[in-house]
């Protein structure tokens, strides 16, 4: 029953969500110079189209239950289901994400600012203590190479550019 | 022990940022340089980045490690975004064509050209509009005479988008033809060799191309160069071909490309790179670089420079005005 | 026979220049740092190819062209273990790879996955090289035949492969399509230099990056996924079961699949011109219509390893052909080769064949070297690259955040793709939470760019008429395909009626 609100809110969302790209589309400026289609015109039908999914959705999500199971078996019976059993039953550890959720944008935040060498010992570190602190060591170490090691290796060897932060002054 | 070797590394970073922070006040340059190719490798600005950066490397003019970094985007807006995050840092230099004008005038990007520190301008490419080999139109007369008939039925194509050089390029010669622009019916494609893969299919009429794209072609006949917006003949592959002054339009365009620093360079900086630039481009480096790219160096220095953009401003804004792309 | 005997000099020509130890060593280096760098996600063979610029300066033209073939033939081939091994693409054309792959690692089979993949590679790879040896002029000819309406249809007939991509609704895969579609619509329309959805951004004004949505949607998002079920301890479902090479019913089936994503690859990829994207997802398309086993695609069958990954591959040699023999670059790493051989002071075109016989030939000759170097090296590593299971999950997640990132950041120097790719993880996990499928997305932003552009493009040639799509017989034979790869599941019971009709037999 819970699975069923999600969708439902998730219908919801979708229609919003089309509802404001449709909307976009229209606004989108006229080109100096006439033209068969104009900018406009994809954008509208895809806008238009992903609205009428949207609503479909919805209206399976809140009214036609049965019809969904019906259609639901058909496909069943000639298309086979990617990522079927994959779908995430159990409740999720929400906590767990979260705190990647945010070292994520801390990395995004901390890649050109700290350097990439600092930034990714850093949130490796902290994943690390966050989700399994019993090889601290090894995982230390592991952490130097992915970060500091392999930065020399990227940024010497390979010439790529990685962003060096306050480490710049130690680059040749 | 960990807090320890932590407290080691802090001190040492400490230490070491105290360095550099007095080797500051040392005489320009001292420290790594940085090139922006306001775009991807494998386009003429990168490799215009990357031939300084080599030319300055072998010939050893900078005494510093030099890279260039590729800043791609919005046909140069986000390498344009970056430099002005670069205000007053002179170990940056960026490299810019016509669309640095072009941009400015439709607004964008997100500054205008003229924050830029100019350098000086370094080579001159030219644009040709080139015809299937098989194609009725054999001179640029023919093609011209039919574009005046009827100028929306000769489509013609380019690597880029409306109202960018492939495009503007041939509506300056239109308009000169007494043809308005506006007329014209041009098909964009999203690089160059795609509009060439269309010529050939038979497609379009003819394409407006930069030389070094389609150069290839011209030798081997499978394309035919009707006229090249050059003041002289070019040599080469390209000497048969007419400039647009021979086949009675009086006017050129010039693809060139030149070098910036960011907005509030160094006096210092300043003086150091028009010496630099100067030299470099005498050097046997630069010069074989340019063979192989068969590239032509169009020196001007800094003032020259900066005048020559006026003047481009004034001649895009007024092309530009007439088909409603200035903003 | 004066062909013949021409042919044979040529061959013999090529191998004596490619064969010079050092070009055999510059060539090992190649493939070998092609592997790397396609396994490490992002970083594909476009930012590899890049890199070596600046080393080709010093280098003979055949030895720099060996080298960066040998990475872009190698990172091809790297793409697909970590799609395979941690549902992370390497680059773009490894994305369906990771279906099939990812939930044949699952099940434990990562070591027949990787070595599919690598044999797939290398049948495909060699077929194109012999495609571009015996044909290539030829081939070049019949690609000219492909302008914007044949691109469109194409695009249309791609599409369909979506039927195939969806799970247990097909609203909702339809909708991810359209989705993928809406995405690729951001950015400065290049038929009118008009900004759309850009919001006044500049590093919005060429559009979303077709990988940072791909590795958002499918690496970041199974970062989240594992950590929500990390404490069920699920470690032990990766490791592996069974034999690490394939057995002889994984042969029966390798088989067919990789003649058909030879093939259509080659067509795609070689002809079209179409890139190995493309590619991959039609083959994808085409074993789910014509494998005998198309009902277990999706769930870890080996069609959905081999069908793609050859695809990629015939596409990739496919894409030389066009940069050899046109000049043309067929796609953003053949068009930083060009880039790299106009530095060298090498005209590709026309006339390379005849007037550069030793670099066009001893090219050619290194891809097959290049090929068998990178089978055999490729092979054995399938054994250490399925220990990376055995880390800890934990540390494989740090890896995969830690490799996107660095990936995505190198792609285009931007910090703003950072947090969109972390935005599409997100989203990723509520599509997946909402069994929404994630590849129609990918295949909408492959294809929708393309197609709004090549229908626009058609159009303004033909004077705004739709006909132009019918006109031409290639463009109205690939309309014809999409009908039918559409209305194909219908045609048992329709025909099935039509025969109860004929019989007359009594209505129900």
């Amino acid at each position: 029953m819970k699975e069923k609100r999600e969708e439902r809110i998730a219908s919801v969302v979708l229609i919003v969500f089309s509802a404001t790209y449709l909307a976009g589309a229209f606004y989108i400026p006229m080109p100096v110079f006439k033209q068969q289609l104009g900018p406009g015109a994809f954008p509208i039908a895809t806008g238009i189209g992903m609205l009428s999914l949207a609503c479909i959705y919805a209206w399976q999500q809140f009214r036609g239950g049965a019809k969904v199971n019906e259609e639901n078996e058909e496909v069943e019976k000639r298309a086979v289901i990617i990522g079927a059993e994959e779908k995430i039953e159990k409740k999720a550890d929400l906590k767990a994400m979260g705190f990647m959720l945010a070292a994520m944008l801390f990395y995004a935040f901390a890649f050109e600012r700290l350097g990439y060498a600092i930034s990714t010992f850093v949130v490796f570190m902290a994943g690390v203590l966050y989700l399994d602190r019993r090889h601290l060591v090894r995982d230390a170490v592991i952490a130097v190479i992915s970060s500091f090691v392999l930065y020399y290796i990227f940024s010497i060897f390979l010439r790529v550019n990685l962003p060096a932060g306050p480490l710049k002054f130690l680059e040749f | 022990m960990f807090k320890k070797s932590f407290t080691m590394v802090a001190l040492i970073l400490l230490l070491c940022i105290g360095f550099t922070a007095s080797s500051e006040g040392a005489a320009y340059p001292s420290r790594p340089l940085e090139i922006v190719a306001p775009a991807n490798p494998g386009g003429g600005w990168d490799a215009m980045a990357r031939t300084i950066n080599r030319a300055l490397e072998i010939e050893k003019l900078y005494p510093q490690p030099v890279s260039v970094l590729n800043k791609p985007g919005g046909g140069g807006a986000v390498g344009m975004a970056y430099i002005h995050t670069k205000k007053g840092d002179d170990y940056e230099l960026v490299v810019y064509s016509p669309p640095l004008i072009i941009n400015t005038i439709t607004k964008t990007y997100p500054h205008h050209y003229n924050t830029l520190t100019p350098l000086a301008k370094l080579i001159t490419d030219y644009q040709v509009f080139i015809v299937k080999a098989d194609s009725p139109y054999k001179t640029f007369g023919d093609l011209m005479a039919a574009v005046k008939k009827n100028p929306g039925a000769v489509k013609f194509a380019g690597g880029s988008n409306p109202g960018s050089m492939d495009h503007l390029a041939f509506c300056k010669v239109a308009k000169l033809a007494g043809v308005n622009p506006k007329d014209l019916t041009y098909v964009a494609f999203s690089g160059g060799g795609e509009a060439l893969t269309t010529l050939l299919g038979g497609n379009v009429a003819f394409v407006s191309s930069g030389t070094g794209e389609v150069l290839s072609h011209i030798e081997a006949g499978t394309v035919r160069a009707l006229a090249i917006t050059s003041a002289e003949r070019r040599s080469g592959v390209l000497k048969d071909v007419p400039t647009l002054k021979e086949v009675g339009i009086n006017t050129t365009y010039e693809v060139w490309r030149g070098v910036f620093g960011p907005p509030g360079m160094s006096k210092e900086a300043q003086a150091f790179w028009a010496k630099t630039i100067k030299t470099m481009i005498g050097t046997k480096t630069w010069k074989e670089s340019m063979a192989k790219l068969q590239w032509v160096t169009a020196y001007a220095d800094a003032n020259g420079f900066a005048k020559f953009l006026k003047e481009e401003e004034k001649t895009y804004l007024e092309l530009m005005t007439d088909l409603g792309f200035a903003k | 026979m004066d062909f013949l005997g021409q042919f044979w000099n040529n061959v013999a020509l090529g191998f004596s220049v490619a064969g010079t130890p050092f070009n055999l060593l510059l060539c090992f280096v190649g493939v070998f740092l092609g592997t790397l760098i396609g396994v490490l996600p992002g970083i594909g063979p476009m930012t590899g190819v890049a890199l070596l610029i600046p080393l080709t300066f010093s280098l003979q033209p055949s030895a720099a062209i060996i080298l960066m073939a040998g990475i872009y033939y190698g990172a091809m081939y790297g793409g697909s273990t970590t799609s395979i091994l941690v549902n992370t693409p390497g680059e773009s054309s490894s994305v369906v790879t990771c279906l099939d792959g990812y939930q044949m690692a699952k099940k434990g089979r990562a070591g027949p996955a990787l070595a599919a993949a690598a044999i797939g590679s290398f049948v495909a790879g060699t077929f194109a090289t012999l495609m571009l040896m015996l044909f290539g002029p030829w081939v070049a000819g019949i690609a000219l035949n492909f302008g914007p309406p044949e691109f469109f249809s194409l695009m249309v007939a791609g599409l369909t492969v979506v039927t195939s991509l969806a799970g247990r609704s097909l609203v909702k895969a339809l909708f991810a399509t359209l989705f993928g579609l809406a995405i690729a619509t951001m950015g400065i329309d290049n038929q009118s230099a008009v900004p759309r959805f850009t919001f006044g951004n500049p590093e919005l004004l060429d559009g979303l990056e077709f990988l940072v949505v791909a590795i958002g949607l499918f690496a970041l998002c199974e970062v989240f996924v594992n950590l929500a079920d990390m404490k069920e301890a699920v470690q032990e479902r990766l490791s592996i079961k069974g034999s690490l090479w394939l057995t002889k019913e994984d042969w029966k089936r390798f088989v067919p699949s990789c003649i058909r994503g030879t093939l259509s690859g080659f067509f795609v990829g070689g002809i079209a011109g179409a890139g190995a994207a493309v590619a991959s997802f039609v083959s994808y398309g085409l074993e789910k219509k014509a494998s005998k086993y198309r009902d277990e695609l999706g769930s870890g069958a080996i069609e959905g390893v081999t069908g793609p990954e050859s695809a990629n591959n015939a596409a990739a040699g496919g894409a030389l052909i066009h940069l050899l023999c046109l000049g043309i670059p067929g796609s953003g790493t053949t068009a930083i080769m060009l880039g790299a051989l106009l530095m060298i002071g090498l005209q590709p075109g026309p006339l390379l064949f005849t007037q550069q016989p030793a670099f066009v030939w001893g090219l050619i000759a290194s891809m097959y070297i290049g090929n068998v170097m990178l089978l055999v090296l490729n092979l054995p590593l399938v054994g250490m690259w399925v220990k990376l299971l055995d880390v800890p999950l934990y540390l494989l997640l740090m890896f995969i955040t830690m490799f996107s990132f660095l990936g995505v950041y190198t792609m285009n120097n931007s910090v703003q793709d950072l947090y969109l790719m972390v935005g599409f993880g997100v989203i990723g996990y509520l599509m997946k939470r909402l069994d929404i499928p994630a590849s129609p997305v990918i295949l909408g932003i492959v294809l929708g760019k393309l197609m709004e552009e090549k229908m626009r493009q058609s159009l303004v040639i033909s004077d705004g008429s739709v006909m132009i799509f019918l006109n031409r017989p290639i463009s109205l034979f690939l309309l014809f395909l999409a009908v039918v790869a559409i209305t194909n599941p219908y045609w048992k019971p329709i025909g099935r009626a039509i025969r109860r009709l004929f019989r007359g037999a009594p209505a129900r």
